[in-house]
């Protein structure tokens, strides 16, 4: 592997992990909405990033590290940040106020990119 | 002839796979407060992991901490090359991981977590602590559960993973014990506790089981850390490589 074929590594590390073809995995492409993961699934991918990259990943970084859960207010504010970072996420399919229940669909592929990217993985 | 020393583990050294929270927590200061040094594995639950040991240091007691993903072979030898260099004891198999769905949908990389955190794990640690074992007249405990025997609703790959862990058990059981190593497991039935009111169902499963359990109530995380501390010590010497029931009655009723 070269440097900066990162988001290909995710990519195939996903679509491994949940029996998908790798076409499917695109950065905006929720894990649980569009590729079906459940929550074992999320442990599994995370623990095969920490030996593709040979990292240490703490789950709540990696998971919860976009969406302050504070209040249903903060939750709002949070998205609409976020709908400034992953336009190309399809918001229609979440409620107009999402609950905390709600928010491990909002986990994408460009998540887990975003989150190596900031741990100066490339 | 009075056997109360025989539950006095003071000098032993104890790991307990999983030993942040819930029923592995318990386990730990269980074994802490019969006197044996406890190392508490965990992966993810730093925080819990630090609060059981404080809470069994608290009570007198005493314990280190041993983070390893059970699921890499790696992380484990570096455990006992680490934490675990002193050898150990004892050795309680209790960290499980599973998901709650039907056994004919559970995915291949499903599987595979679950097998290697419930079954091949314990084959792992007793294959790195088996010269210390072996040395000290260990003892090892693998934590089961009814699905490993019987069906529960979707519990599909933790039940067979329960169930190659009693196997596991029965073989390591032999194959051991002419080396002084006692090797046996404890299969739990519904637990009232935070990781099993998960289970999609548990509302009507808790219920379903208390009516059918003789003793009429769910089983406890002290319910079980009694009998494996029975299993830790020589009084259940004779023992070899079986499976202790304990849920009530339950499973004994049609």
């Amino acid at each position: 592997m070269t440097s900066g074929d990162m988001p290909h590594r995710v990519a195939t590390i996903v679509a491994e992990a949940l029996n998908v073809p790798v076409e499917r995995v695109t950065p905006s492409a929720s894990l649980i909405d569009d590729l079906g993961a459940e929550s074992i699934d999320f442990l599994d991918i995370l623990f095969r990033i920490e030996t593709a990259f040979n990292i240490k990943v703490r789950e709540s970084e990696l998971w919860d590290g976009t969406i302050d859960r504070t209040s249903q207010e903060t939750i709002d504010a949070s998205i609409a940040q976020l709908k400034v970072r992953q336009p190309d996420y399809r918001w229609d399919r979440l409620p107009a106020h999402p609950a905390p229940s709600d928010l491990g669909r909002l986990i994408t592929v460009q998540t887990i990119i975003q989150h190596l990217q900031t741990r100066g993985v490339e | 002839m009075r056997y109360d020393s025989f539950l006095d583990l003071t000098g032993r050294r104890a790991l307990v796979t999983g030993g942040s929270r819930g029923l592995g927590a318990v386990l730990a200061q269980t074994l802490a407060a019969h006197g044996a040094h406890v190392v508490i594995n965990y992966v993810r639950h730093e925080a819990e992991a630090l609060r059981t040991q404080q809470a069994i240091r608290d009570a007198g007691g005493s314990a280190d901490l041993a983070p390893a993903n059970l699921t890499k072979p790696e992380d484990i030898r570096a455990m006992f090359a680490g934490p675990l260099r002193e050898g150990i004891d004892i050795l309680v198999h209790n960290a499980a991981i599973g998901s709650f769905k039907p056994a004919h949908e559970v995915r291949a990389n499903q599987w595979d977590l679950t097998m290697n955190v419930n079954a091949r794990a314990l084959l792992l640690c007793v294959q790195e602590a088996l010269p210390s074992l072996a040395q000290r007249g260990g003892r090892v405990v693998a934590v089961s559960s009814l699905g490993g025997a019987r069906v529960i609703p979707e519990y599909g790959a933790v039940g067979v993973s329960k169930a190659a862990l009693e196997a596991l058990t029965r073989y390591l059981g032999v194959e051991l014990a002419g080396r002084g190593v006692h090797v046996n497991a404890v299969a739990g039935g519904l637990l009232d506790l935070p990781s099993v009111r998960q289970h999609p169902g548990f509302g009507q499963l808790a219920a379903d089981t208390i009516r059918r359990t003789p003793s009429h109530r769910l089983g406890t995380a002290d319910d079980i850390a009694r009998i494996v501390l029975f299993l830790c010590s020589p009084l259940s010497d004779w023992m070899v490589g079986q499976t202790l029931v304990a849920d009530g009655g339950m499973s004994l009723t049609v």
